[in-house]
């Protein structure tokens, strides 16, 4: 099918239009900020602070490190959901069931969830009573405002992304390619690892990147679960900007940060491209 | 026994009893046709043997070894999908030595092996290739070739040309044919085109509704099919209603002649088969049935020309005759003899 210059440009042009204003515009603002002072001089005095600063490093690596984290988790637990709901269960209304479970958490405000974290969490939560009664420890432990509390959080915020990118991918292996397998003689366990896993790794390259980048982004999850400190990027950034009102060091922060994780986005899709190409 | 035995098997998909009593023996070597149409459970009956899909009651029996319970990786057959269902991951070569490679034969034996059926099926100089690569001649092939690099005892095959063009289909049909005499594999191979199965299979076994309705080669089913779904299902065929009265005698319907066939004894509606291409125009020799008729229709067809005529009891007759019949000589409207051998004839009941 072929499209005309003006037809392509209609279509393409309204969510253009928008990127360019709520998107491009703000981010070459903050680019801009990034390298002034507030004489309006230019300077790469922020960038000095933000890269020569171990604080802002500290920062940086704790954000990439809690996202890692969460992605792991995520993927640990997300693929045998997603294989159950697309393979396993073959009757179609448990099927939709499953998906609505999965997708119910993003029914409600994060902040309201944050808070269910709180009463489940928290020194006399729920989790805490039961691990006394059980006799798993003497004294309530403390995991609220620590990375667990963060990372239970966040897995609790980005996990239905996760399921979802799988899901999608194992749903559209042909049952036939398993079937093959098993008839050249392969065992259930081989035919998972030699044909359904490779061929879900777009699944999983695309639930991975929307869940590290999500939870990079994520500000009021690390903010209500973390009591508050500034702990990680997201936090900071804000910080800059609505309390000390320092919007240039605020932009340089979120230049180095966006610069890292396009690196390491970049990085992550090459080596799993190429992983696929063996 | 027989090399494969199958006996009494049953199937149901919740109410529907998609397998009744189905009860076949194969010999080794030989090249089996189950034709029906779709959801006849010829499918069923081999993803049944194939071990994906796990049967009510009966037994699967091959090579002397009962099946039930049998893993689909621990059967000694295997299966060519109709979507030929090549990994795409993986290479042409990688495709054709995953089976070799489960059954944990040693490196260079698995090179030899994966060259052999490559050879085999022609398609050598593809090894590197990957699937989405290849036409669907091409992907037919090493599917193929990935189902023999097992040397399994019985190769079953679902519908497997059924995604190719009509060319294809039919130089494919043959090199199949060539190919299962090559290896004195087993073939058991489920079709609903009946001219493929007359033109590769040793024995075809029809189907209907979950049944086998009738066993036979292809000239048998061909030309003494078992009833009527058999004679329309296999080829054209011309079904004329006949009667028989109290004597016995059995006319077609609203023509005084009597046929030279004995009436059955059921009381069931009996239909007389003629094939178009039996049917002959101005039949000569004492064994035959005649009849006048007038011309209502013309189709040319390539090979063959066909006279659709109406009888004057009112049955129309399709008269097929190999070549050209030129419009001028059997002009619409003109009254015509048309009659055909009695041997070519078979009286059913309904």
């Amino acid at each position: 099918m072929r499209y005309n210059t003006l037809s392509i440009l209609l279509l393409i042009g309204v969510p253009l239009a928008f990127m360019v204003a709520f998107f491009l515009t703000p981010l070459g603002i903050i680019l801009v900020d990034s390298f002034r002072n507030d004489q309006g001089d230019a300077t790469l005095a922020n960038y000095r602070t933000v890269l020569f600063d171990p604080y802002y490093w500290k920062i940086l690596f704790y954000t990439l490190y809690i996202a890692a984290v969460t992605c792991v988790f995520c993927l640990i637990m997300a693929f045998p959901l997603a294989y159950y709901m697309t393979i396993v269960e073959s009757n179609k209304m448990i099927r939709r069931v499953c998906f609505a479970l999965v997708l119910m958490p993003l029914f409600t405000s994060s902040i309201v969830r944050s808070f269910g974290w709180l009463v489940l969490l928290g020194r006399d939560g729920l989790v805490n009573q039961m691990l006394v009664q059980v006799g798993i420890t003497e004294k309530p432990i403390k995991i609220l405002s620590t990375q667990y509390s963060i990372i239970i959080g966040m897995i609790y915020l980005v996990l239905p992304f996760m399921v979802l990118s799988i899901a999608s991918v194992l749903q559209n292996i042909p049952q036939s390619l398993r079937e093959a397998a098993r008839d050249l003689g392969a065992t259930a366990w081989s035919t998972f690892v030699r044909v359904t896993l490779p061929l879900s790794i777009p699944g999983i390259v695309a639930g991975t990147l929307i869940v590290f980048t999500l939870s990079i982004s994520s500000y009021v999850t690390p903010k209500v679960m973390s009591g508050g400190r500034s702990v990680v990027s997201s936090m900071l950034i804000y910080d800059q900007y609505m309390f000390v009102f320092d919007k240039h060091l605020g932009g340089a922060i979120t230049i180095v940060l966006l610069l890292t994780v396009f690196a390491l986005i970049g990085a992550y899709t090459y080596i799993m491209e190429r992983g696929r190409r063996g | 026994m027989a090399f494969i035995s199958i006996d009494n098997v049953n199937k149901h998909y919740g109410a529907v009893h998609v397998l009744k009593n189905i009860s076949l023996d194969i010999e080794e070597g030989e090249f089996v046709a189950l034709l029906g149409p779709s959801g006849c459970g010829k499918t069923t009956l081999l993803r049944s043997i194939a071990g994906f899909c796990d049967i009510d009651g009966g037994s699967i029996v091959i090579d002397g070894r009962e099946l039930h319970n049998v893993a689909p990786n621990k059967r000694p057959v295997n299966l060519v999908f109709q979507s030929y269902a090549l990994f795409p991951h993986l290479s042409v070569r990688e495709n054709v030595a995953f089976g070799p490679k489960r059954a944990g034969l040693p490196k260079a034996e698995i090179r030899s092996v994966v060259d052999d059926a490559l050879a085999t099926v022609g398609m050598s100089e593809f090894a590197g290739r990957q699937p989405g690569q290849l036409s669907g001649g091409q992907q037919q092939r090493v599917a193929l070739a990935r189902a023999i690099a097992n040397k399994p005892k019985v190769l079953l095959l679902d519908e497997p040309l059924a995604a190719l063009d009509l060319k294809l289909r039919k130089r494919m049909q043959i090199e199949l044919k060539q190919l299962q005499q090559k290896l004195g594999i087993t073939f058991l191979f489920v079709t609903h085109d009946q001219e493929e199965a007359l033109v590769m299979a040793d024995r075809i076994v029809v189907m209907d509704n979950g049944n086998v309705v009738q066993i036979g080669s292809g000239e048998e089913v061909y030309s003494r099919p078992a009833n009527k779904y058999v004679a329309d299902f296999i080829g054209d065929v011309n079904a004329i209603p006949c009667e028989a009265d109290a004597a016995g005698q059995v006319r077609i319907a609203g023509e005084s002649e009597p046929l030279p066939y004995a009436a059955p004894a059921t009381g069931a509606d009996l239909v007389l088969m003629v094939r178009p291409e039996d049917v002959v125009i101005d039949p000569a020799g004492p064994d035959c049935t005649r009849m006048q008729v007038t011309v209502e229709h013309r189709v040319f067809a390539g090979s063959a020309t066909r006279l659709f005529v109406r009888s004057a009891g009112g049955h129309q007759i399709v008269v097929q005759i190999s070549g050209l019949v030129k419009a001028a000589d059997r002009p619409v409207g003109s009254v015509i003899n048309v009659g055909w051998a009695n041997e070519a004839g078979r009286l059913l009941a309904v």
